[in-house]
């Protein structure tokens, strides 16, 4: 034995850490590429929107002598019913949109994790009161349940944030919930104990990278649906403040209009899409990217 | 006597279920000796698995001991427990099932070490992988490779490796090579004796098949419904089944040998009855061909013979019990 | 078996593969065998050696978008299998073939009695029978598999594992085929319930003169149950014989020889047991010459060329060079 220990040469075959072939495999997904190039667009517009276009002189100052104007070079995405650059808006109505809709996740996403993870693994009391728990707030229609938040803290963005996150951790704690549940039985779960693994480790190491899929894809589809309770508690006037530009407000802002002039609700409308189509296919391409058994 | 390596005494293990208590084990009472494998057979559903795992406390026991060099396990801390990990490690049927498929050969190998932090230094760690790896017959190239790439037999061998990581003294080898082919089982089993031999490595082996067990163990204990109904040195048993039970698992094995083609099969009928609130009595009565009136009352106890073979009957009562 | 029994089941030289985008799958290759009335013929072979695939084409319910049988022939009694239409071919299943698949537990319907499952079977094969009749031979069927015909309005999940194969088994024996093809029935099932399945299912064969294919990989079924043998490697079916012929004598292919080395010997005490180094062939990339030839531990030089012939035997087939000369007699 020692002998052998001693000659043993560490092998040649250089070993690919594990994001690099993540990283491959998703480089291999087309789609997921597209969709995480437009997204970086739209992030990219988000931060640099300073440089893109003026804040105060096009997205918030009102100029009547404007009003509905068409599409030009000069306006690209025409000007509003108050003579607001659309383009302007759009710009910066993404860094709400993006970061409300991001952060909204994040926070939902962990918090609804810990609760789910710790349901599903521990099961039996921990489970029960947790889930109930879980269970009265998904009774109540999640922008029913934004909305009474709100009404609770009093409006502000940041508050607004906080509410649409509470919406969401249920349905997250549910989700994680079932995807440990499917896990955790499995004989290598069993192997780790055997070998002394910490909870968390098991949790983290071997149950959460086997249950990341389903989580991955409801946590992009989220971000949509936070995108559209925005627009929604904005238009209740509990949301995001005019003259704010958000993408969902102007939907709203411009809805009767939409006979007239179609484009000041198309075009916010598009973003939305987009942003919802990207975080679509980057999650897509996520999930299969992080399954090696998906390698060719 | 040396104190054996691994002891339960009356263990048991019940499962809440909404019917009653499933009574999974049911006072078990078990010894190996360093360096012996100790087989245990019995019908699917009968306590095996779950006797395995409370052994390695990976299921809490409802009662009694699991004695690991005469020291009671069940009492440990967690603390403890780190320490008596490393010296028992268990090795499991599916080949699918057992391996995280998110991992690579090298990092399912290394976790164990990684976990109890018996080598930290990571060229070390990587040393011994790759000998481990050629311990249990894997080919050093397939040292990052995931293991959907592998077959069964593969896979296996390095369940295998994942569970020497550690250099454990007792291994519980639960129908390790269940699932496999016949060629691939025939490379497992040799595997395995060759590691006890040059690692003195105590086995506990569960198995359905009778053939196998056989070809491995030194002592054999027949399980029924949770409970032991025989236990004897492996020739002793196969020479001279006591229990019902025993002779009919032997008489059902299929032989392949034309010797045996025209004896009539003696076959139990019925099935196993339900392990959830058994009632009193043995719990065989009901299959059993030679069934008395005291079988259905009460438990037969475990009796063991000058020659150390036990078995749980009141055919072997000692006085005979007859009639009265 | 004597020769002049009747032959039931015929193939030759059948060719089936399994095509995919990515791949092709050489299942079964130049395989041939005959089946006579009333015998049970065992085959065996390791996982992917093409067992299920050869009945599945006898069904022929080979998977639509992927199998394929690229050549040969299979004939059951004057019934040319393969050049037949679907719907003659379903007339044919159930009452001239059956099937009993590898998994039986998930072939029941479990939202359906069994009873009805049972009288299903007859209502597609015999329209001629009443509903009085049906109920009575479902009852009938039920005894001979030795459940009581009471339970015939419980469903699936009522019913353990091993009463669950028997009416797996009696709904294949329901409309009394002449060949059933058993795919590893018992595989599932503890040793005493194995037991008792199989004697049911000899007593069967034998009261109702029904022949069988039994498919397993454990070689003691087939010394309990069968009268002839056939071994399948890779596809091929390397050797086949009468059971005699299988368990004695030493004229074997090597592969039947490593098989037998390989399982733990009862009767026998063994230190180490025989394997046979290295693994199962690729399906998709099959070895040239014989397939067994990167195992085998008498491997000349022909074996990496050229792939051997059947050598005969007075009906003792063996496909390796080493009895290449027994071929030329
Ligand atoms: N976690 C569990 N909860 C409830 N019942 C269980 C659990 N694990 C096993 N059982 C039951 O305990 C009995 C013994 O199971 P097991 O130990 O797996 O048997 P074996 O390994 O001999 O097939 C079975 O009836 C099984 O259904
Ligand atoms: N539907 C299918 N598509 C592609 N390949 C298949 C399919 N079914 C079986 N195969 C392949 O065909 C070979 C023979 O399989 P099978 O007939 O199931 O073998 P056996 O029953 O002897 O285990 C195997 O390599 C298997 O992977
Ligand atoms: S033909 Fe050659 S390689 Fe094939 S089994 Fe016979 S001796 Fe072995
Ligand atoms: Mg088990
Ligand atoms: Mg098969």
């Amino acid at each position: 034995m020692e002998h052998i220990a001693q000659t043993v040469v560490v092998p040649k075959i250089k070993k690919k850490s594990q994001l690099a072939s993540i990283l491959h495999r998703y480089r291999k997904n087309r789609l997921a590429v597209l969709g995480l190039l437009i997204f970086l667009v739209l992030v990219f517009m988000a931060v640099f929107a300073n440089f893109i276009a003026d804040y105060d002189g096009q997205a918030i100052t009102q100029n009547v002598r404007n009003r509905y104007m068409a599409p030009s070079a000069e306006h690209i995405f025409g000007t509003d019913a108050l003579g607001r650059d659309v383009f302007a808006r759009v710009v910066f109505g993404a860094r709400i949109s993006l970061s409300v809709g991001i952060v909204t996740i994040m926070f939902s996403l962990t918090v609804g994790s810990v609760i789910g993870a710790a349901a599903g693994y521990y099961g039996g009391k921990v489970d029960n009161t947790l889930m109930r728990i879980m269970d009265v707030f998904l009774a109540i229609p999640q922008t029913l349940m934004a909305i009474c938040i709100v009404a609770a803290l009093g409006t502000g963005t940041f508050k607004m944030l906080i509410a649409l996150s509470i919406a969401q951790v249920p349905q997250f704690a549910r989700i994680v919930r079932s995807a440990i549940l499917s896990v955790k039985g499995q004989e290598f779960i069993e192997a780790a104990k055997a070998y002394g693994s910490s909870d968390v480790r098991i949790i983290l190491r071997h149950i959460i990278p086997n249950a990341m899929g389903p989580i991955i894809v409801q946590a992009t589809l989220s971000v949509a649906t936070t995108i559209l309770n925005i627009t929604m508690l904005s238009f209740l006037g509990i949301g995001v403040q005019a003259p704010t530009p958000e993408w969902g407000s102007m939907m709203s802002e411009a809805k009767g209009q939409l006979r007239n002039f179609p484009y000041l609700v198309t075009i916010p409308g598009i973003f939305i899409a987009l942003t919802v189509l990207s975080l679509n296919l980057i999650g897509d391409g996520l999930r299969d990217a992080l399954d090696p058994r998906l390698k060719n | 006597m040396d104190t054996p390596i691994i002891q339960t005494k009356e263990l048991v293990k019940y499962f809440k279920t909404p019917k009653g208590d499933l009574h999974a084990v049911d006072g078990v009472n078990l010894s190996i000796q360093r360096g012996q494998t100790l087989g245990v057979v019995g019908e699917s559903g009968c306590g095996k698995s779950t006797l395995g795992r409370t052994i390695l406390r990976l299921i809490e026991p409802t009662a009694g001991q699991v004695l690991l060099d005469g020291k009671d396990i069940v009492t440990c801390s967690r603390a403890e427990m780190q320490e008596v990990r490393k010296r028992m490690q268990i090795i499991f049927q599916d080949p699918y099932a057992s391996i995280n498929p998110r991992m690579t050969v090298s990092e399912i190998i290394a976790e164990p070490i990684q976990v109890c932090r018996t080598m930290t230094n990571k060229d070390e760690i990587n040393a011994y992988v790759v000998e481990l790896m050629r311990t249990v017959g894997l080919a050093e190239r397939l040292i990052n490779t995931y293991p959907h790439e592998l077959d069964g037999g593969r896979r296996q061998r390095i369940g295998v490796a994942r569970a020497l990581a550690l250099n454990p003294d007792f291994i519980v080898c639960d129908e390790p090579v269940s699932a496999l082919d016949v060629s691939i089982q025939a490379q497992i089993l040799n595997l395995m004796m060759d590691l006890q031999e040059s690692r003195g490595l105590t086995y506990m082996f569960i198995t359905h098949d009778l053939s196998v067990v056989k070809h491995i163990s030194d002592h054999i204990m027949v399980m029924y419904l949770g409970q032991c109904v025989e236990s004897a040195a492996t020739d002793e048993l196969f020479r001279n089944p006591k229990h019902p039970y025993t002779q009919a698992l032997l008489e059902a094995i299929p032989i392949p040998s034309l010797e045996y083609r025209d004896k009539e099969m003696q076959v139990i009928r019925g099935e196993v009855t339900s392990p959830v609130n058994p009632k009193p009595g043995c719990r065989f009565a009901a299959r059993c061909p030679k069934a008395m009136a005291q079988c259905r009352e009460s438990d037969p106890l475990l009796k063991e013979d000058a020659a150390g073979h036990s078995v749980a009957c009141y055919l072997y009562a000692d006085p005979p019990i007859c009639g009265s | 078996m004597s020769s002049v029994t009747e032959r039931l089941l015929e193939i030759q030289n059948l060719d089936v593969i399994y095509k995919t985008d990515e791949e092709t799958v050489y299942a079964v290759n130049d395989l041939s065998l005959s089946v006579y009335k009333g015998e049970t013929l065992g085959l065996v072979g390791e996982t992917g050696a093409g067992k299920t695939t050869l009945a599945l084409s006898i069904m022929k319910l080979l998977p639509e978008r992927t199998g394929r049988i690229l050549k040969g022939a299979i004939h059951l009694q004057e019934f040319p299998v393969t050049a037949m239409s679907e719907a003659d071919m379903r007339a044919l299943r159930g009452e001239m073939v059956s099937m009993i698949f590898q998994d039986p537990m998930t072939s029941l319907n479990p939202i359906h009695p069994i009873g009805m499952q049972i009288a299903e079977m007859l209502l597609l094969h015999k329209k001629q029978l009443s509903k009085a009749q049906i109920e009575e031979r479902v009852d009938q069927i039920l005894t001979l598999v030795g459940i009581s015909p009471d339970r015939k309005g419980d469903f699936p999940h009522q019913f353990s594992g091993g009463m669950k194969q028997r009416v797996v088994i009696a709904i294949a024996l329901a409309c009394e085929p002449q060949l059933l093809l058993a795919d590893e029935p018992t595989t599932a099932l503890d040793v005493t319930i194995q037991a008792q399945v199989l004697q049911m299912m000899k007593r069967l064969k034998d009261d109702l003169g029904t022949s069988m294919i039994l498919i397993t990989h454990d070689l003691g079924v087939v010394a309990r149950t069968c009268d002839r043998v056939a071994i399948m490697y890779a596809g091929e079916i390397v050797e086949m014989g009468r059971v005699e012929d299988l368990f004695q004598g030493d004229y074997h292919h090597p592969y039947t020889t490593a098989l037998f080395g390989s399982i733990p010997n009862l009767t026998k005490k063994t230190k180490r047991l025989q394997a046979i180094e290295g693994l199962m062939p690729d399906p998709t990339n099959l070895p040239a010459g014989c397939k067994f030839h990167p195992r085998c531990p008498r491997c000349m030089e022909i074996c990496q060329k050229e792939a051997p012939g059947a050598a005969d035997r007075k009906g003792h087939q063996v496909r390796c060079h080493l009895y290449a000369e027994a071929a030329k007699d």
